[in-house]
């Protein structure tokens, strides 16, 4: 799984790269939502991967949903003149954070402490 | 199956991270790029009274061509009509020119000078009292113009539409120049209703006189006002009708 997501990587970056692909810049925001809402939905993948609770349907919903809300407060706080986004960036931020630290622990616990890795909440 | 499945997203997914990674730092270029609504809006708006200046300014251009074919006919038609036309545009030049300011002018008038006061000051009394202020200025000009001032000018600074009086300090400004007391304001016009309406009873004059400052009127039968010398700029104004003004020479 490692290796795929690694060559996806890639070969996304070096597509990125070759293609000279413009939008307009009124979606950068939404883009960069969108953005946040897939590296958090990919690093909560690899954290349930691990805790072996992996299920494609939550993985896929939960993206799509995600990212139609922060979409949606993203045009919402546009239109009222409040930085609703603010609440997208802290909320994934910090979910990127969590996820990653719980990612961490059971790499430690499993292949230098050499525990039996259990059911880590948080 | 579910786990080829999972591979699968997992590759999607990372490409599209990456892809989009890319494609978003290369627009950016490192630069804030949040763009609101709001500001979309504005720049929309800008856009579009670009468009209407443009359109405005074909329009003139337009019209100038036009001008310039009538006065062409004109002048393959008839020499005369031709000398005729050009004497009565520069005499609308020159009229103009006097009565905007860029040229000197000269015709009868008065001649007012204001001072500060040289009086004892009571003990309680402000020393701001017996000195000339920027509204004491405006007020005499006020006056002046009022009883049928054309031409005024305020210690060699001729007054013109966009001349503003104010204080700074112990200096007034005028037409962005700083001068101090005293004050010597000319007036070409009708010189004994002028110097009637200063210092008559109830008149500006009088009663700055009361306060203790130097007040004194002259009817002068020749009066040079110097042109006006600081820059113009219009900026923001523009002609209602652009279209059909002075097209009939």
């Amino acid at each position: 799984m490692i290796i795929a997501m690694a060559i996806g990587l890639t070969v996304g970056l070096v597509l990125g790269f070759t293609f000279n692909i413009t939008y307009p810049s009124e979606f950068s925001f939404y883009i960069t939502m969108g953005l946040l809402a897939a590296m958090d939905s990919l690093l909560g993948a690899v954290r349930s991967y691990m805790e072996d609770k992996y299920n494609n349907l939550i993985f896929i919903s939960g993206f799509l949903v995600n990212a139609v809300l922060a979409a949606v407060l993203v045009y919402l706080g546009d239109r009222l003149g409040v930085p609703l986004y603010y609440a997208v960036i802290f909320v994934f931020g910090g979910r990127l954070f969590q996820n990653l630290a719980v990612i961490r622990r059971i790499i430690i616990d499993k292949y230098f402490l050499k525990k039996e890795s259990g059911n880590y909440k948080k | 199956m579910k786990r080829k499945l999972r591979l699968l997203l997992m590759f999607a997914f990372c490409l599209l991270l990456g892809f989009s990674l890319i494609v978003l730092s290369k627009m950016t270029n490192g630069q804030h790029l949040y763009v609101s609504t709001k500001v979309v809006d504005d720049y929309k708006i800008t856009i579009e009274g670009e468009r209407q200046d443009m359109e405005n300014l074909k329009t003139l251009v337009e019209d100038a061509q036009k001008k310039l074919d009538e006065y062409e006919a004109l002048a393959e038609a008839n020499e005369d009509l031709t000398r005729e036309l050009e004497e009565r545009m520069l005499a609308d030049i020159a009229f103009y020119q006097l009565a905007s300011g860029s040229v000197a002018a000269r015709g009868p008038g008065v001649v007012v000078m204001i001072d500060d006061g040289d009086r004892e000051l009571e003990s309680w009394e402000d020393p701001n009292d017996i000195l000339v202020h920027d509204l004491d200025l405006l007020l005499i000009i006020n006056e002046l113009k009022a009883s049928g001032a054309e031409m005024i000018s305020v210690n060699g600074q001729r007054l013109v539409d966009e001349t503003s009086i104010s204080c700074s300090g112990y200096t007034v400004r005028i037409n962005e120049q700083f001068f101090a007391r005293p004050f010597i304001i000319k007036a070409i016009g009708d010189g004994s209703r002028m110097s009637a309406a200063l210092i008559g009873p109830g008149g500006y004059g009088t009663w700055l006189k009361e306060w203790g400052l130097l007040f004194k009127v002259k009817i002068t039968d020749d009066i040079l006002i110097p042109k006006y010398t600081e820059e113009r700029n219009y900026k923001y104004m523009g002609a209602v009708d652009k279209v059909k003004e002075g097209g009939n020479n």
